[in-house]
């Protein structure tokens, strides 16, 4: 397990994919944590500090998509072929990029909530401590999000597609639910993240508390994984 | 040794493999020939663990690829040129596989070198001819320093001197005992290259023996040379041996072993200047074999 963990390490550090994934959501972080303390509208409630420090919580998107990356990148390149001639038990290989996504996606968490409190706490007078349990939610989702997308991207196997089958579903797919269930769109992927990552233990008719965020979030971590590692042990290369 | 037996390997509508069972030998170079779709990379596949065999095995020393514990030492394979992220350098291709089955990072240089990349380590792998990448390929093969190379058609992209160079590199590993099972369509390298062959046509197996076997038992007759050749032609014609022009008044072409054809002459006096075993080329035995009627 350490050597397929070590072999995903060098992956990361070799392309410059997760580089410019980290960028693009410092970028973002940076451009909006600047706007909120740019604005004159000064921060007076806790759940004004909640949805400052929400901003940190692009970083379960980019981890999604890194996880996406890892996964399906291997297909999309052929790379897969390789690596499961070197370690062919394929719990193994699957197992090593979950942990290895996981990490990167817990990275991409504390950057950003560094990003976001070394600007906003001076620019914007964010109170740590009102912001505590959604920062707190932000560095458990990302991780989750990002095992998410390694089982997502070994069921799509195309690393463009897994990515915008995501996207799509985020912005158009869970938009479009509650014309169908609107009770049943609060579980959704998409929002059971934004739950986990909302800060608040109350729930309202749109999103469930952090509690059950976490649990939805948690429980649809486990199918797409579940799925991911189905598919990768019954296909051929 | 690897051992395939009663391979199959069927998909939706096609069947790739189909029953196929042989064994390749320790120490030798063993040939995987057939035509397009015949089922090679099917088993080759089958035989390093990517593909699930609808039913049979293929092992190597009686272990499926999966269950060999370190594989990359034990085993060596080159499948596809295209199995490269473009944007990783070989250098850094070779240390994800390195990492992945814990060999040291200075071997990543080794082999770098003995496959003629060093100059190119350190270039994107996107930026590398066909013929690069099929040297990178033989490059990942070799990290280990396994004892057994699986390559699929290794000579793809590679110019003369690279095809050579190949040549040499396939002839020291098994001189220094290790064993090599290699695809190919270059028919003309494979003779000069392999000891046995193993010929499969629509997933069964059609022959596996030694290719000097199989090239003369593909021609299947005997040319000779005699100043007698006249009277040799009547006596051959008489024991009911079909003879047919040898190009020049002294020769002809016996449709029979080399043996009864010497003894024949010996026992009528006849002097003989050439008895040579008639050998046809690879392909063209390969050609015979794969075509519908096959060689008698």
């Amino acid at each position: 397990m350490s050597r397929s963990l070590r072999s995903e390490w060098v992956k990361v550090v070799t392309t410059r994919t997760f580089l410019w994934i980290v960028l693009a959501d410092l970028a973002l972080v940076v451009i909006t944590s600047i706007s909120v303390a740019a604005s004159s509208d000064p921060i007076n409630s806790a759940s004004d500090d909640r949805s400052v420090a929400q901003i940190a919580g692009v970083a379960v998107l980019f981890a999604l998509v890194g996880g996406v990356v890892g996964m399906a990148g291997e297909s999309t390149h052929g790379t897969i072929t390789q690596t499961l001639l070197v370690t062919p038990v394929r719990e193994r290989v699957f197992a090593a990029k979950a942990v290895a996504a996981a990490v990167v996606g817990l990275a991409l968490a504390v950057v950003s909530e560094a990003v976001v409190l070394l600007i906003t706490v001076p620019g914007a007078g964010l109170s740590v401590h009102d912001a505590r349990a959604t920062l707190l939610g932000v560095l458990v989702a990302a991780p989750l999000a990002a095992m998410l997308g390694v089982g997502l991207g070994a069921v799509v196997r195309g690393q463009g597609g897994g990515i915008a089958i995501a996207l799509i579903w985020l912005l158009v797919g869970e938009n479009l639910m509650p014309l169908i269930d609107r009770d049943a769109t609060r579980y959704a992927p998409g929002r059971a993240f934004a739950a986990l990552t909302s800060g608040t233990r109350e729930g309202t008719d749109v999103i469930l508390g952090m509690g059950g965020g976490a649990a939805a979030a948690a429980a649809w971590t486990t199918v797409f994984v579940a799925a991911g590692l189905f598919v990768l042990l019954g296909r051929d290369v | 040794m690897i051992e395939v037996s009663d391979l199959r390997k069927r998909y939706r509508k096609a069947t790739a493999v189909d029953g196929l069972s042989f064994t390749v030998p320790a120490g030798r170079i063993t040939g995987f020939l057939g035509p397009n779709g015949a089922g090679k990379t099917t088993t080759l596949r089958i035989l390093l663990g990517l593909v699930h065999p609808t039913s049979g095995s293929a092992t190597i020393d009686g272990r499926r690829y999966r269950t060999i514990d370190d594989p990359v030492r034990h085993v060596g394979a080159v499948l596809e040129a295209s199995n490269y992220h473009p944007k990783r350098s070989g250098r850094a291709h070779l240390r994800v596989l390195a990492a992945g089955a814990g060999i040291p990072a200075p071997r990543v240089d080794e082999v770098l070198e003995l496959v003629g990349l060093g100059n190119a380590a350190g270039r994107r792998v996107g930026g590398y001819s066909l013929g690069m990448r099929q040297r990178l390929s033989v490059a990942g093969a070799l990290l280990g320093e396994p004892s057994l190379l699986v390559l699929d058609e290794p000579a793809n992209g590679l110019d003369p001197e690279g095809i050579r160079w190949l040549r040499d590199l396939l002839r020291g590993f098994t001189a220094s005992g290790g064993t090599v099972f290699i695809s190919s369509h270059v028919l003309g390298e494979m003779q000069q290259l392999v000891d046995d062959v193993v010929i499969i046509h629509h997933g069964r197996l059609v022959t596996h023996e030694p290719v000097d076997a199989l090239t003369a038992r593909a021609a299947g007759g005997t040319r000779v040379r005699s100043p007698q050749a006249g009277r040799l032609r009547e006596l051959l014609g008489g024991a009911g041996i079909a003879v047919s022009d040898g190009g020049q008044a002294d020769r002809l072409v016996a449709a029979a072993a080399p043996e009864q054809v010497g003894e024949l002459a010996a026992a009528n006096g006849i002097v003989l200047h050439e008895l040579t075993a008639e050998t046809s080329s690879l392909e063209e035995a390969f050609l015979q074999l794969t075509s519908e009627g096959g060689i008698e």
